[in-house]
């Protein structure tokens, strides 16, 4: 989910608190009252009759489209993962690969990946269905995956995320604009993404890679029924065809009021996984954070997000439920730039921020004071390496001494969204990096200009940070190669030690020796970053007790158990 | 009186058109597109492409072409956020509420910012007077939002009598409309209570109204019939533009209440920088602002018959 | 106001009527103004303000970035007398420098607005139909121009150059506030205008052969003043807070400036925390504007040629 960038959300003369723009979708552990794993046996023993069992919740931002294909923010995700289905969902505590579509992860112990790692042959579940009741076959899954290799469908997304499949780079090489550029792109994939039967999909590879199947995961590979899209043309995923969207998941769309709700009920042809309980579950979009905290305490809503600011009040108030993000925030800085090109003052200045008064004075203990890049629940992730980063004024001084020995520091710019937490992070960082001598000049901006600046190496840093689209470390090491630049590397790193490494990583199945190479090149980084990470966000929210069977997890994007919306249900 | 009707309205043509130039010129010449890196995941291939689909890629003029094209045909080009549906659709779907409120709102101020300004004339110096000043000092110094906030928080969180976000679904649904009506209308009303209270002031003063109490009238035909016929010019001036703007420019009690309205849409748009929008909005401004105008200028003469226009 | 005693038919009291100095309406109009209490204290206090402002580093408490860690949203206590913000700077002395940056660039822009409203409104009103016509046509131009893209592209222009450094970058925004801001006020003059030309004391004015600006000025702005005085008044917190909403788009006066009314705007999201950040810049600013209402009304009462 990267840099979740929540258009017209932003900041606003409202002065919310979301700066950082961008979400996460996290792995972790988490302490939740009140919950059950999902797919648990049986209905709960305290489920209210079925007419009570509604539930309305705030996505926070209108999505700009439900087409899985289309989907790129977090809170179109919030609808999409739970009306259609992919091959693999994530386990919402380990974030570990687990079967939805499919019958069993492939390893190569089972013959799902072939013994060179090129070819993956995945089963699926019988008895699969669409909302309609018509079969869902592995050639739906075909059509929706080459789908999302139509750039004019899924361009503003996850359109080019997924390279390793034979034919995917030249697919997306192919001119868009070209009469025939969806004959094309099929031609290119056809031989790559196969329905060997209604059952059976076959995966070839251009290269090996361990973290492939994760990718099917993401909601750009949902299976789509074809008739539907052609029916519905332009319409798909959009409010005009919302409502007569053919869905594979536990919920189907009836309505979508644009710019007000969406309206979800439960889908009783779902059989990945048992029905949903909810019958009803309405997304509101209410975008002022501190609107939807009072719309919650009016009773208008049944969980939302617990402002920073208000946080300290409602500590200790048993709805209130605190979950680690799966992902980090950091401060991108451009490779390029000075000071940021010198690999000490970067070192320098990731030991000058003092990361603990940040989450308490800027975030009001909604944030974890962290200062890895990678997660702790991340497979080989060793925060530990990073401990040279770690706030400590002597060390920092003497970097920055090292970096510019004659004391000639140039000066360094923050550049950010014009809110009050962005402007108290800012201010913040301008007095803790002054006590080492660096200047800081603030400029606040809006969203397009931040990034544009960025981009043309006019501001050299920007607040972001990333969240894991899903739960295997290419998807966050990934972002630091040189092929990235222009994509997600928006910090111009370019080192080819890093990139060597990272690849080497991708193609290593053992898991110690991945282990080991995934050791190295963290130590490579943590001597060479290229950012200051500060904190992981803790996702606070508040919830009406009555709501139980809350799975949540570090994977949730808008809401608590987002991802599990099936497994929530209203108590008597 | 038609004839000068139907000139203005003809005049709206040249007017729309200067304001596209001037809009699509300003538009482009601003840092920042609507596929910008960053946003999502994208890839310089995909973003290549969608500026392609869309035209993008071409020079200014030949973009302002293709679009005045599609606009005389009523057309007014797809949205670039909400890919798949055009702006005639999004527009065509929430334009109620923003209406609504917006007419809403400017009965609020007419009535409320009225009749305060006139009682506080009447009675100047008075009590009433001073709650006049205050009402006026409350309503310019809160910024609406503020004013929104303390309201919701105890009529619709402490005392649970209104909802604290939403929009009405019906005729009936009532409770919905009266805190954003509110909030919306509160520094309007108060600038109307005070011009009221000014210009009935600057009425009173006149001989006409010596001379009308001098006759015998009674006060009350005193001031309907010559004072406050009079003195509303300056307001009647100023309600035009205020309902427009009422109507159109609601972004902040919308975002506030989360109202389904287009009030929003114009600075999501820029911010966004999703071009045929941010068109659609201003032509739309200008055409409503031109029409209040239009009504208040024809009111102008009712209301004084000495003003002529031919 | 001075009421006018009615007539007595006392030669002594007609011949001390007439023994009364004879003044220039614009001197009367002065003598008057100092008369009215409230208009005086309203002028006092605003030129107290305006001292605070300029003294703004004698005056305050702390220097208006300063960060006092682990004091972020306090309430009024013995060191911050009127709380902190959500940047753990204080209050009291960001509202006193934000007087400086909010005041002076509000009345500035307003004078900017008066300018060109009188010169259009004024003309329209009188100078025939057809220069009506194409005034008016040009104010509904202005009026349906796209100001957030206006104020965009100015500030981006200007990006580098003095200008846009002036006051934090509030200077630009306020230009621009101005530069689209004065048609409502134009209208109000073209109004009251088109409708004072055709009274009596105008048509008697012009048959003793007055020149047009002789007429304008004395006998027609006098009347006018009112309304436009309240529309300058109101002009200032709404330049204020128009140029805080902008900061949504991220045109705004840069961190660590103070201004009133980004001040208001960044306690928006704490205000059910502590008031105290929305609370401070707002009682400033409400006091300010209930200042200059007092002031305006006394102004309009003592323009009113029929009070005498």
């Amino acid at each position: 989910m990267s840099f979740l960038k929540q258009r017209g959300y932003l900041l606003s003369v409202v002065a919310i608190g979301a700066v950082l723009a961008f979400a996460a979708c996290g792995g972790g552990n988490n302490e939740s009252a009140g919950t059950t794993s999902p797919g648990a046996s049986g209905a709960p023993s305290d489920l209210a009759p079925d007419s009570d069992q509604k539930m309305t919740m705030n996505i926070r931002a209108e999505p700009n489209t439900i087409d899985p294909q289309g989907q790129s923010y977090t809170y179109e995700a919030t609808v999409v993962k739970n009306t259609y289905i992919t091959l693999f969902d994530q386990d919402p505590k380990t974030t570990a690969l687990t079967a939805y579509a499919a019958q069993d992860v492939p390893t190569k112990d089972n013959g799902g990946i072939s013994s060179d790692g090129l070819t993956y042959t995945i089963k699926l579940r019988s008895g699969l269905k669409w909302s309609d009741g018509t079969p869902l076959t592995a050639a739906d899954f075909v059509y929706g995956i080459i789908r999302g290799y139509n750039l004019n469908v899924s361009g503003a997304g996850y359109g080019g995320f997924i390279t390793a499949i034979k034919g995917a780079k030249e697919a997306l090489a192919l001119d868009p604009k070209s009469a025939t550029y969806v004959a094309d792109v099929n031609a290119a994939l056809k031989d790559s993404i196969v329905a060997v039967d209604d059952t059976t999909l076959k995966f070839v590879l251009a290269n090996a890679s361990v973290s492939f199947p994760y990718n099917l995961f993401l909601p750009i590979t949902a299976a789509v029924k074809k008739s539907n899209v052609d029916a519905l043309g332009d319409s798909f995923g959009q409010a005009a065809g919302a409502g007569q969207m053919i869905t594979s998941g536990p919920f189907v769309v009836t309505e979508w009021a644009p710019k007000d709700h969406i309206t979800m009920v439960r889908n009783e042809n779902f059989t990945a996984r048992h029905t949903a309980y909810l019958k009803q579950i309405t997304a509101k979009v209410i975008e002022d954070r501190v609107q939807a905290y009072n719309a919650f305490q009016a009773g208008q809503i049944d969980l939302t997000e617990v402002p920073a600011t208000v946080y300290p009040g409602v500590k200790d108030d048993p709805r209130v439920h605190q979950e680690s993000e799966f992902g980090t925030r950091w401060i991108t800085v451009d490779a390029t730039l000075p000071p940021w090109n010198n690999k000490d003052f970067v070192i320098g200045i990731n030991q000058a921020t003092d990361r603990e008064a940040l989450a308490r004075d800027v975030f009001f203990g909604t944030y974890k004071a962290y200062f890895a890049p990678c997660a702790d629940t991340l497979f080989a992730c060793d925060p530990s390496l990073f401990s040279n980063l770690d706030f400590n004024l002597d060390k920092a001084k003497a970097s920055i001494v090292k970096a510019y020995p004659d004391g000639n520091i140039p000066d360094v710019t923050l550049d950010t969204l014009d809110d009050a937490t962005s402007k108290a992070t800012v201010t913040t960082l301008q007095s803790q990096w002054k006590q080492v001598g660096v200047n800081v000049k603030i400029v606040t901006t809006d969203q397009k200009t931040l990034r544009a600046d960025l981009k043309n190496h006019v501001s050299g840093t920007q607040i972001t940070g990333w969240g894991m689209d899903y739960g295997d470390p290419t998807d966050l090491w990934s972002i630091k190669t040189k092929d990235q630049i222009g994509a997600n590397n928006l910090g111009f790193y370019d080192r080819p030690g890093y990139d060597a490494l990272e690849n080497k990583q991708d193609t290593t199945y053992d898991p110690n020796q991945r282990k080991d190479i995934l050791t190295q090149l963290q130590q490579f980084y943590a001597a060479d970053p290229a950012d200051i990470t500060f904190g992981v966000k803790q996702r606070t929210d508040i919830v009406n007790p009555k709501l139980k069977g809350l799975v949540t997890s570090s994977l949730d994007y808008e809401i608590f158990g987002d991802q599990f919306l099936a497994d929530i249900y209203v108590s008597k | 009186m038609t004839g000068y009707i139907v000139r203005r309205l003809l005049w709206l043509i040249p007017i729309v058109l200067a304001i596209t130039v001037i809009t699509f010129a300003l538009m482009h010449a601003v840092k920042g597109g609507p596929f910008d890196q960053g946003d999502g995941k994208s890839s310089v291939a995909a973003r290549e492409a969608l500026k392609a689909k869309y035209h993008l890629d071409k020079p200014v003029y030949v973009q302002y072409f293709y679009y005045v094209k599609n606009l005389v045909q009523g057309d007014l080009g797809p949205d670039l956020v909400n890919q798949g549906t055009s702006v005639n659709d999004i527009l065509k779907a929430n334009w109620k509420p923003t209406v609504a409120l917006g007419l809403l709102s400017a009965g609020y101020v007419l009535i409320v910012g009225m009749g305060l300004g006139i009682l506080a004339a009447i009675r100047r110096n008075s009590f009433l007077d001073y709650i006049s000043v205050g009402f006026a000092t409350i309503g310019a110094s809160t910024p609406n939002f503020v004013l929104g906030i303390l309201l919701v928080t105890v009529f619709a969180v402490e005392l649970g009598w209104l909802p604290a976000i939403g929009w009405s679904t019906g005729w009936t649904d009532w409770k919905p409309v009266i805190l954003p009506t509110i909030v919306l209308g509160s520094l309007p009303a108060a600038y109307i209570a005070r011009i009221t209270r000014a210009s009935m002031l600057e009425v009173m003063s006149q001989d006409y109204v010596r001379t009308a109490r001098a006759k015998g009238l009674r006060e009350q035909v005193v001031i309907f019939r010559h004072i406050v016929r009079n003195a509303m010019i300056p307001v009647l001036t100023l309600m035009g533009p205020i309902t427009a703007t009422l109507v159109t420019g609601s972004f902040v009690v919308e975002f506030f209440f989360a109202i389904p309205g287009i009030g929003r849409s114009y600075v999501q748009a820029i911010i966004g920088r999703d071009y045929p929008m941010i068109m659609a909005t201003t032509l739309l401004y200008a055409v409503v602002i031109a029409m209040a105008n239009l009504v208040v200028d024809v009111l102008y003469s009712v209301i004084d018959p000495r003003i002529k226009y031919s | 106001m001075a009421e006018r005693s009615p007539a007595v038919p006392s030669g002594v009291a007609v011949l001390d009527d007439l023994a009364r100095p004879a003044r220039g309406l614009w001197a009367d109009s002065f003598h008057r103004l100092i008369q009215n209490r409230l208009a005086v204290a309203g002028l006092i206090v605003i030129l107290v303000i305006g001292l605070a402002a300029i003294f703004a580093p004698v005056v305050a408490p702390y220097n208006y970035a300063q960060q006092f860690p682990g004091e972020f949203l306090k309430d009024p206590n013995g060191s911050h007398l009127l709380g902190t913000n959500q940047s753990g700077q204080d209050n009291l002395s960001r509202v006193i420098y934000g007087a400086r940056n909010s005041l002076s660039i509000g009345i500035f822009v307003q004078f900017i607005i008066l300018a060109i409203a009188v010169i259009i409104g004024a003309g329209a009103a009188l100078g025939g139909k057809l220069t009506d016509n194409l005034l008016m046509r040009f104010t509904d131009i202005v009026y349906a121009f796209p100001d957030l893209l206006f104020v965009i592209m100015l500030q981006q222009v200007l990006a580098g150059t003095a200008i846009a450094g002036y006051v934090g970058g509030l200077f630009v925004v306020f230009l621009a506030i101005g530069l689209v801001g004065w048609v409502n006020v134009a209208r109000l003059i073209r109004g009251q205008m088109l409708s004072l030309r055709e009274r009596d004391f105008v048509i008697a004015a012009q048959s003793i052969g007055a020149t047009r600006t002789r007429i304008v000025v004395q006998h027609m702005l006098p009347h006018t003043v009112g309304p436009v005085i309240v529309a300058l008044t109101f002009g200032v917190p709404s330049a204020i807070f128009l140029a805080a909403t902008l900061s949504f788009i991220g045109i705004g006066i840069q961190p660590p400036l103070a201004d009133w009314g980004n001040m208001i705007f960044d306690g928006y999201s704490a205000v059910q925390v502590t008031p105290w950040p929305i609370l401070a810049p707002a009682a400033a600013l409400a006091l300010v504007f209930l200042s200059f209402q007092f002031l305006g009304d006394g102004l309009r009462d003592a323009l009113d040629p029929r009070a005498r």
